[in-house]
This record gives C-alpha cells, structure tokens and sequence, in this order.
C-alpha cells in the first residue's frame, strides 16, 4: 500500500468511527399505554329517615325509607328484598276488637306516600312504578315458616350516582293482644340490596337490547343471577 | 389452544354485582311497672296505742315507654281507714278516710310526730302535690278511688313516695290489718292515624283506656 492510499484508508476509519459515534443516538421508541378501566357496580343502601332499635308501638307508623344509590362507575339493575317476621297473632281492628282468630301472621305493615301499590294478596304497600314514572316493581313473594320476604326490582338502570325512590316511606308494628308479642323483646326487619352491571347479561332472558326499561320477566330473570351469585 | 383459554375464561367471568344490607331492629313498646316499695318487716300491733310503721310507696316505670300511673290503697273496712293515718315525711300523719271534703284539723301531737283529722286526700290537694286522690263519689265515675300520679314516669324512674309512714291507731283488741297498695299504668301515648302523639294531661290518658 502506497502512502496515499494508507491516509485514505485512516480517513475512511476516522468517518466510520465518528458516524458510528453519531448513529449511536439515533435511536427510537414507541409505546402505548393501553389502559383498561375496570368495571364497577358499587351501591348502598339507604334509610335517611330510620332510626334502629327504635320503640315499636302497635300501629304506630315509623320512618323507615329505604333506597339504593348506584355508587359504582356502571349502568346496574338494583332490586331490594325485605324480610318480614311472622308471629302467631290475634289481630286487632281500630276499635280494639278482634278482627279474626289467633294465627301465624306477618307483624308488620308497610306504607308508601308518592305512589302506593298494594302487593296481592298482603297489606305490603310500596312506591310502584307507574305509566311514565320510575318506581318498583314487586317481583315475588316467598312465605316461609319464620317470614315473608318480599322482592322489587327498580324499573330501570341506574347510572352511576342516581338513586332510586323509597320502596316504601313507613311501617307498623300491626294491632294485636297485649302481651302476644312479650313487651321489650326485638324484632328485625332486615331490608338488602342487589345491584348487577346492567351492559352484556347474556344470561338474562328478555334484558332490552335497546337500553329501554326492562319489563317484570326481565327484572325477575336479572334478580335470579342475583340469587345464584349471593348463593 | 387460545379458544380453549378464552373459554375457560368465560366460565370464570361473572357478573359485576354488588349488596348491601341491613339488620333494623325494633323493640317492642312495654308499658310495666313495679310498686316500689320500703317496708321493713312490721311489729305486732299494739293494743291501745298509736303504731307507726315504715311504708314507702311509689311505682317504678319497668317498661320502656312513658306511662302515667295510679296507686289503689284502702284497708280492708273504713273502720280500719278511721284509725289510720299516712304521712308524706314520716312527721305529721292524716287520716286514711277516703274523704276529700274532710277539709277540718284539729292537729293533736304524739311524741314528736303530729297527727291530723284532716284527710291525707285533702292534704294532698292542698299541697298540690302530684299525686291527686279522685275519690269515690266523683263526678269522673272511671277514675273513681286511685291516686293518681299527674306526670308521665320515664322508664327506670320511680315516682315520688306517695306515702312514707302509716299509723294505725288500735283498740283493745287489734287484729291482724292488711292495707292493700295496687298500681297500674297507661302508656302515656297514643296513636291516632298512624300518627304518636301525647295525652294531653292523666286524665285523658286513663279516660282513654278505660273507655
């Protein structure tokens, strides 16, 4: 190799080097954050006017309003059951006299104020839904040798943050004979609260595809995956 | 083999669900009550002479409601009534005879006790005290022969005593006395269309439960 030829070659390799210096910097990137949001069906239930453990005198109406809040992030169907205790009773009318014999009996009535309907067949009065208005719709009734409990469903989904009207505004300890039902002694109402998402329940039967209001079969089939998921 | 995950994953998926829930008791309102009573094991009576006996009577509200209360007291003759006495301090002593009217005193003292003529009814109406006596021939027929407690008893309270001490002034030859002390109670509530609402006064509270 000529001398020439030998500077020529040192320059190429002094260039090479420096570019392989530059490209070292030329580099890139690219990503994406891809976040999913988790689904939330959130809720709580609601008795702004109850107080516990409060005195119960025959027929005497107390507050008791309960409502349920969707406080999750989707759409959900929200239902309610109430359980109502039986005793062996002799009820009494309005003038104190016996309206019947002795017998296993719910101990309590219910009163609804906005838009009452009377559940078939019992004294349960609640907030139904009406033509064009919200409410609760009574989906069954399940007698057992201790209680009655009482199913609704909301007539629509609740977004995030709605709240449903009172399934009833009042109840009563019904009229009876002194002493049937032992003075001090307790009984409990327990009122719970379902909520399921309301997007993609494939396995529920006649849910509107449309977003309309579900009617009393859907709402019945909605609350029986309700029932196997509390199972 | 990505089907087969992708299904095995439906199966798992459930619902997003959520529940609440809660207990809401209530107690049962009971009107009860207990006489409450102080009475130290008696000695016999003593013929001919003056008797004086610890009896502290009131009526203790046992039940969890405010009720109003009246005491029935008598002897068991109004012979026995006229030779006795009851005393709110254990000092002055009137007499036992279910009169209102008996209005006159002719105050004699025993030891360092006072015994009056004048009924311990009437002394009780001229002291307005809250307990009042509706005696036997008054015009509100129901409320006939009790004394009554004018004030609603919270419950775990007890009344004033209605009495503290007895005297029973004996003859020649005294016997075995029983001085009967009944209580009963009324809630002092009442409901009307569903609504609780306070009796206005003792009065209407019995006359409404008395019908």
């Amino acid at each position: 190799m000529d001398k020439k030829r030998l500077i020529a070659a040192a320059a190429a390799g002094v260039l090479l080097l420096a570019c392989g210096l530059s490209v070292a910097y030329f580099t890139d990137y690219d990503s994406r954050d891809n976040v999913f949001t988790v689904g939330k069906v959130g809720l709580e239930l609601n008795e702004e006017h109850y107080t516990d453990r409060q005195t119960a005198r025959p027929a005497e109406k107390l507050p008791k309003d309960p409502t349920v809040k969707n406080t999750g992030i989707n759409d959900e169907y929200v239902f309610l059951e109430v359980s109502v205790p039986k005793r062996e009773l002799t009820l009494l009318g309005d003038n104190g006299t016996p309206v019947g014999a002795k017998a296993l009996t719910e101990a309590f009535d219910f009163f609804a104020e906005e838009s009452p309907q009377t559940v078939s067949g019992s004294s349960f009065i609640y907030n139904g839904a009406a033509a064009g208005a919200e409410g609760w719709v009574f989906l069954e009734r399940n007698d057992s040798a201790g209680e009655v409990t009482y199913v609704f469903g909301y007539s629509r989904k609740l977004s995030a943050g709605e709240e449903t009207v009172s399934l009833f505004d009042k109840f009563a300890l019904k009229r009876f004979i002194e002493e049937e039902l032992t003075g001090g002694s307790r009984l409990s109402v327990p009122v719970r609260a379902y909520g399921i998402q309301a997007d993609s329940l494939d396995g529920a039967e006649g849910v509107p595809a449309d977003g309309s209001d579900p009617s009393v079969e859907a709402l019945r089939s909605i609350f029986g995956i309700c029932s196997n998921k509390k199972e | 083999m990505l089907l087969a995950v992708l299904g095995l994953a439906g199966a798992v998926m459930a619902y997003f669900g959520a529940t609440d829930d809660t207990e809401n008791t209530v107690e049962i309102a009971r009107d009860k009550i207990a006489v409450s009573e102080n009475f130290p094991t008696p000695s016999d009576l003593r013929a001919q002479s003056k008797n004086f006996y610890t009896k502290e009577v009131g009526v203790e509200n046992t039940g969890n409601v405010d009720c109003y209360v009246r005491v029935y007291v008598d002897f068991p003759d109004s012979g026995t009534a006229s030779r006795s006495y009851f005393s709110i301090d254990g000092t002055d002593y009137y007499s036992a005879v279910r009169d209102i009217s008996m209005t006159g005193d002719n105050p004699t003292v025993s030891g360092d006790r006072v015994i009056h003529t004048q009924s311990f009814a009437n002394r009780l109406r001229e002291l307005d005290s809250d307990w009042v006596f509706v005696p036997d021939n008054d015009a509100r027929e129901k409320l006939r022969g009790y004394f009554y407690y004018k004030k609603p008893v919270k419950p775990g309270e007890t009344t004033p005593e209605l009495f503290k001490s007895v005297m029973i002034d004996t003859g020649e030859a005294p016997e075995t006395v029983d001085l009967t002390v009944y209580a009963e109670s009324v809630d002092s509530m009442k409901i009307t269309n569903g609504e609780k609402t306070a009796y206005d006064g003792y009065e209407a509270a019995w006359n409404s439960f008395l019908g």
